[in-house]
């Protein structure tokens, strides 16, 4: 049981380096905070479509949900000449808000809890079997959805590997190129909507928003590399899962939130000793 | 040939410059001049395809921007970009490299040769493994020139690449794109510098929000035009125009005053 509870952390820490990296770096990790929150509207179609709390169409209508709140947040800044902060501030408390309309409505009629949707429940993951007597009943349901989106990101962090570099370092000079900016955003932010979802689940939505940010924010206060960043946000989501996962089974805690109180306390610590080593430029020692 | 054809373009709602009409032989070294918000990036960056036009055209080479994307390169503002960038000077020119039809993390060897001796041609070589961050103001500017050059296009872009750049990177910046344009290829640079202006370009583009005057620099570089611009007290204008008649103005020259 333990060992999948923490194989799936594990694998969603692959798919959060990645998108954490590009979106810290592209500086809009926040969006992940709103994309996270956006989901729960889709959640609750998607439930009341296919009367399961994790059936495929719940998936996509929160992963749905959670990508049109990121188009709605970029085209409303872009055209509608509002601050980015303002954008994001007024559609994704609304989605959040609507979606709590709707479970609060439904009252008894459905079996969807707020608090799970928020701070997840990472412990069932092992309970959560298929029952279709094929090869996917190996493996928990959370965790198959863990190795699909985590392979979706592999093969987009490879495959585009060059275009991603240098539209996240020059958007200028990467549109002048003809590296296609659109298709980049919308892929990445595309699957963080993935991400989140099939996250959430094991995580609950605020954690989600922990471990976009916490291991890609300290790979990036010692890269020097894309490709270190990377690996080093990697690294620190991994040290985050074995750590905090040992942490709640000693003292009996949750281990998501042990987690990222481990993912936040190693970004203190590299944070404090990058400044030790050169007080004069912050935590990043590059000017 | 560079073409402009009753172009109106901006950001947004913005409209930043009105019926732009001129046309230009290539190749050619331009330079695109005029004060503060008269619209010299906006041009740029529509020649680059990156603004679309309200009203009117571009076309090079006969054809238009869209289609002959893949003859230009562009070197952006220094302060277009975040400088803590985790990316080493050799990756930022292999940049450069990209073709749109490469797939996968790595460049061939062909490709890192290639960036190599353009980051040698800028005098830069020996820094390709530092951090980009790390490197000042002029030696940024110049792996950008290099990431351009690597680019290996017929019209190179440049977005006033002289602006905070330290003499010794300004001259070397010159020489680079001087030879540049001995080997047949074109460049459209946003210039600031009036002292140099004249000297540098065989033609220039001079803007107030609308075209002043375009063409050979004698031609356009004159006090009405140049009063038409910037509005300045003629005496001013005058002394300039008298200061570059005295004395050859090369770039060293003009910055040392």
């Amino acid at each position: 049981m333990s060992l999948l509870i923490v194989l799936t952390a594990l694998m969603f820490m692959v798919q959060a380096a990645l998108g954490g990296s590009i979106l810290v770096l592209r500086r809009s990790v926040m969006l992940t905070d709103a994309m996270a929150h956006s989901v729960l509207p889709g959640l609750v179609i998607g439930y009341l479509i296919s009367g399961s709390r994790s059936g495929p169409e719940v998936l996509l209508f929160a992963g749905i949900s959670s990508f049109l709140a990121a188009f709605l947040i970029e085209k409303l800044s872009q055209f509608g000449g509002v601050w980015f902060e303002v954008s994001t501030g007024f559609v994704f408390t609304s989605l959040f808000a609507f979606g709590i309309l709707l479970v609060t409505a439904l009252g008894g009629n459905i079996d969807l809890d707020p608090d799970c949707i928020l701070y997840g429940e990472l412990l069932y993951v092992p309970f959560r079997y298929s029952t279709s007597a094929t090869w996917y009943d190996l493996l928990p349901i959370p965790m198959w959805n863990q190795i699909w989106v985590g392979l979706a990101w592999i093969w987009f962090a490879l495959s585009k590997w060059k275009q991603l570099k240098c539209w996240a370092f020059d958007e200028d000079f990467s549109r002048a190129t003809q590296i296609p900016v659109a298709g980049l955003r919308r892929w990445t932010l595309g699957l963080t909507s993935m991400t989140i979802v099939v996250g959430f689940d094991a995580f609950g939505a605020i954690l989600v928003l922990g471990f976009f940010i916490l291991p890609a924010s300290t790979a990036w206060l010692l890269a020097k590399k894309w490709g270190s960043m990377l690996s080093i946000a990697a690294i620190q989501g991994f040290l985050s899962v074995g750590i905090g996962y040992a942490m709640a089974f000693q003292f009996d805690l949750e281990p998501g939130p042990c987690m990222v109180c481990i993912s936040g306390l190693l970004f203190g610590i590299v944070a404090v000793v990058q400044h030790i080593r050169n007080p004069q430029s912050g935590f990043r020692p590059t000017h | 040939m560079i073409e402009v054809h009753n172009l109106t373009t901006g950001y947004g709602k913005n409209t930043a410059l009105w019926n732009i009409d001129f046309s230009i032989p290539l190749p050619s070294f331009i330079g695109i001049i005029g004060p503060n918000g008269s619209g010299k990036s906006t041009l740029l960056k529509t020649m680059l395809g990156e603004r679309k036009p309200l009203t009117g055209h571009i076309t090079l080479f006969g054809q238009p921007i869209a289609q002959v994307k893949n003859r230009l390169a562009y070197v952006p503002q220094l302060n277009s970009v975040d400088w803590n960038f985790p990316v080493q000077v050799l990756d930022v020119v292999l940049m450069g490299r990209f073709k749109t039809n490469s797939w996968g993390p790595f460049y061939s060897k062909e490709d890192k040769e290639k960036a190599k001796e353009y980051l040698n041609a800028v005098g830069m070589l020996d820094f390709q493994k530092r951090q980009i961050g790390e490197l000042s103001g002029g030696q940024r500017q110049r792996v950008f020139l290099a990431r351009a050059l690597a680019r290996e296009a017929d019209v190179l872009l440049l977005d006033e690449p002289l602006a905070g750049v330290d003499a010794a990177s300004g001259e070397r910046i010159l020489n680079v794109l001087s030879h540049y344009q001995q080997q047949g290829h074109s460049i459209i640079m946003v210039h600031h510098d009036l002292l140099t202006a004249a000297s540098l370009f065989d033609h220039l583009i001079l803007l107030q929000t609308r075209l002043v005057a375009a063409g050979p620099s004698p031609k356009v570089f004159n006090l009405e035009n140049l009063q038409t611009a910037y509005g300045t007290d003629v005496s001013i204008l005058s002394d300039l125009i008298n200061k570059l008649g005295q004395s050859p103005n090369t770039f060293t020259n003009a910055s040392s005053q």
